[in-house]
């Protein structure tokens, strides 16, 4: 039995983090490995959930690297974990700094960091030249992601994996099913069988353990998954 | 010294190399495991002692439980039919038993599957799987080759250190003498009883070997100027207050000298934690290795600061070698750790993605210890930058 990995996540919430548990158990396999969140965090109230929560870890990560930059694996207080994993919704390519409030629409301009909204790909393209990849980029800056830095945007969110992993094939749902900015709602309202709800914490559970046990079906059907799982391969061979 | 040990399939313990110093403290999230090591190190004592039953590990503090807890149960895990445990010394002498015990309808005692003493050259004991019928399958060999081995041999010094071992949790009603300990040991109980008998002895210690750590104990108590322990207290405590037959006397800094006295009954819990620990290091009758389990409880961030910090140098300067294994949940203690000093180790402790405990032993980078005022282990583990935390 060797050792676990130890894997440093920053997403935008719990849900988020079941869904990337559930994925990590069939890409890593057959190794073990533990996944610590590190935000969102709740003894870090003022960071905040959603993709605001990102963004300030981002950008907390970033001023411990300045001037010069590193990598993002490389900040010394990372040093305990083997990786990271850095997750964003596409449909954050929709929002503007705005939603934030004030103060972070301005501190977008003084920090330089890539306006909001931005182009969102539909199918999605390759993550390194989704527009939404390099705005967190310019959110990390000076520091970048290296070989153990895997950067996770999963589709509009990852309720695309629940439902891949979930529904049955042919249901209609699954058309344009990386497209679907209202999946998780969607997925709210199915029949009692199929339904996820994000605020119920056993069906979240057992839609995690769908994503494990179909994880073949949701890389075939999400391609943000199939990348996800080679870039999860190539950084922990 | 116990360098080394080994767990192999205890509850939530599938496989365990841990590689201990003086003073070791285990942090992590509820639920991980940390007490699992501990009572481990329960279990191979009572192996040591030649019987594993529930009162023998009872007399350990490890919660005694049924074979069905004990071995460990994962759905990805094939159980092993034993539990293995061994402790290695630093002399390399070595202590190694395989215990079995049915999973339906379990005998109250553990059966030796195996077992193996040797002082590091020559091998002492060493039994396969049992089948000789000569021989009581429950009673520990080793235990019994004790009689024959001199009392300076490593596989002596290795077992008496095992039978010695126990996790003590202490709690504020025995500390304050109110109730008695259901485990009572020299110098305190397991829960905390006969404290003001270990304080006693701890100031004839000191000043027979002109120490000033009782001075430096109480510095720690803003308070407290002095501390006795004392038979005669009527005039400081109610009659309705149940007692032991010492009682820990303080006197307060703040108050009139006329009435300035009073009795642990109302003296304020941390001042007894902090003492109850300083008396299980330094006590000339204090075990060889022992667990405290919670050794944050009651404390503020920084007194408990400071008592980590202290736990090194008392360790070091008790009559005989000794070594701490203590869990905590308060970040402050880690930054009383001296992470320098190659006998103070930080174990974080937690489950990986198939539920099993595990442990990694956290070492100080320079580029971290270079961040230390910014950003002190305390932070870190807050921040969740050093695991050992609970995703919520």
């Amino acid at each position: 039995m060797s050792e676990p990995l130890r894997i440093a996540l920053i997403a935008e919430g719990a849900t988020e983090r079941e869904v990337i548990e559930a994925a990590l158990k069939v890409s890593l396999a057959p190794r073990s490995f533990v996944l610590t969140q590190l935000q969102p965090e709740a003894t870090k109230p003022e960071l905040g959930n959603g993709w605001g929560g990102v963004l300030k870890w981002c950008h907390q990560l970033a001023a411990r690297c300045q001037p010069i930059g590193s990598t993002v694996e490389a900040d010394a207080t990372l040093s305990f974990f083997d990786g990271v994993v850095l997750q964003l919704d596409a449909d954050v390519a929709t929002f503007t700094y705005s939603d934030l409030g004030p103060t972070t629409a301005a501190e977008a301009v003084t920090r330089g960091w890539l306006p909001l909204p931005c182009q969102i790909n539909c199918p999605p393209v390759p993550t390194s030249a989704d527009a939404l990849f390099s705005v967190l980029l310019s959110w990390l800056s000076p520091a970048t992601p290296g070989v153990k830095t895997v950067v996770c945007i999963p589709a509009m969110n990852t309720g695309a994996w629940q439902a891949a992993a979930k529904l049955p094939a042919g249901h209609a749902l699954l058309v344009d099913l990386e497209c679907r900015t209202d999946i998780e709602d969607r997925l709210q309202h199915l029949p009692l069988a199929l339904r996820i709800n994000k605020r119920d914490r056993k069906s979240r559970m057992a839609a995690a353990a769908a994503v494990t046990q179909r994880w073949p079906t949701v890389t075939t059907l999400c391609s943000r998954a199939h990348a996800f799982d080679q870039a999860i391969r190539a950084a922990f061979p | 010294m116990i360098r080394e040990v080994k767990i192999r399939g205890f509850k939530s313990i599938p496989k365990l190399d841990i590689e201990l110093g003086v003073v070791n403290c285990f942090i992590g999230a509820n639920g991980v495991g940390k007490s699992n090591v501990l009572e481990a190190v329960g279990v191979l004592g009572a192996a040591a002692h030649g019987t594993v039953d529930d009162e023998s590990l009872l007399r350990r503090g490890v919660r005694p439980g049924l074979p069905r807890l004990f071995k460990s149960s994962f759905q990805d895990f094939r159980s092993l039919p034993h539990i293995g445990l061994e402790a290695i010394a630093q002399t390399g002498a070595i202590y190694r038993a395989s215990l079995l015990n049915p999973l339906e309808s379990p005998e109250p005692a553990w059966s030796f599957k195996t077992e193996t003493l040797t002082d590091g050259t020559a091998t002492i004991v060493t039994d396969g799987v049992r089948s000789r019928g000569n021989l009581n399958p429950k009673a520990g060999l080793a235990a019994v080759s004790m009689v024959t081995l001199p009392p300076d041999s490593p596989a002596t010094r290795l077992l008496l250190q095992l039978q010695q071992f126990s996790i003590y949790c202490p709690n504020t009603p025995t500390l304050r003498g109110l109730v008695p300990d259901p485990q009572t040991r020299e110098p305190v109980g397991l829960a905390g009883g006969r404290l003001a008998e270990a304080v006693a002895d701890l100031r004839k210690w000191s000043d027979e070997v002109q120490s000033d750590v009782l001075d430096d104990l109480l510095g720690l108590v803003d308070w407290a100027v002095d501390v006795t322990a004392s038979r005669s207290v009527q005039a400081l405590l109610s009659p309705s207050v149940s007692r032991s037959q010492e009682v820990l006397k303080f006197k307060d800094r703040f108050m009139a000298s006329n009435r300035n006295e009073l009795t642990a009954f109302d003296a304020s819990e941390g001042v007894l934690y902090v003492l109850f620990t300083a008396a299980l290091c330094l006590s000339a009758r204090g075990p060889g290795l022992f667990a405290i389990d919670n050794l944050d409880q009651a404390l503020n961030p920084r007194l408990v600061t400071a008592l980590t910090s202290r736990l090194a140098g008392w360790l070091g300067n008790a009559s005989t070698p000794r070594q701490l294994m203590f869990t905590a949940h308060n970040p402050a203690v880690l930054d009383g750790l001296d992470l320098d000093n190659d006998e103070v180790r930080l174990f974080a402790v937690d489950r990986d993605s198939n539920g099993h405990t595990v442990v990694r032993r956290l070492v100080m980078t320079p580029e971290l210890k270079a961040m230390n005022s910014d950003f002190p282990l305390s932070r870190l583990w807050m921040m969740g930058h050093l695991g050992a935390v609970p995703n919520v």
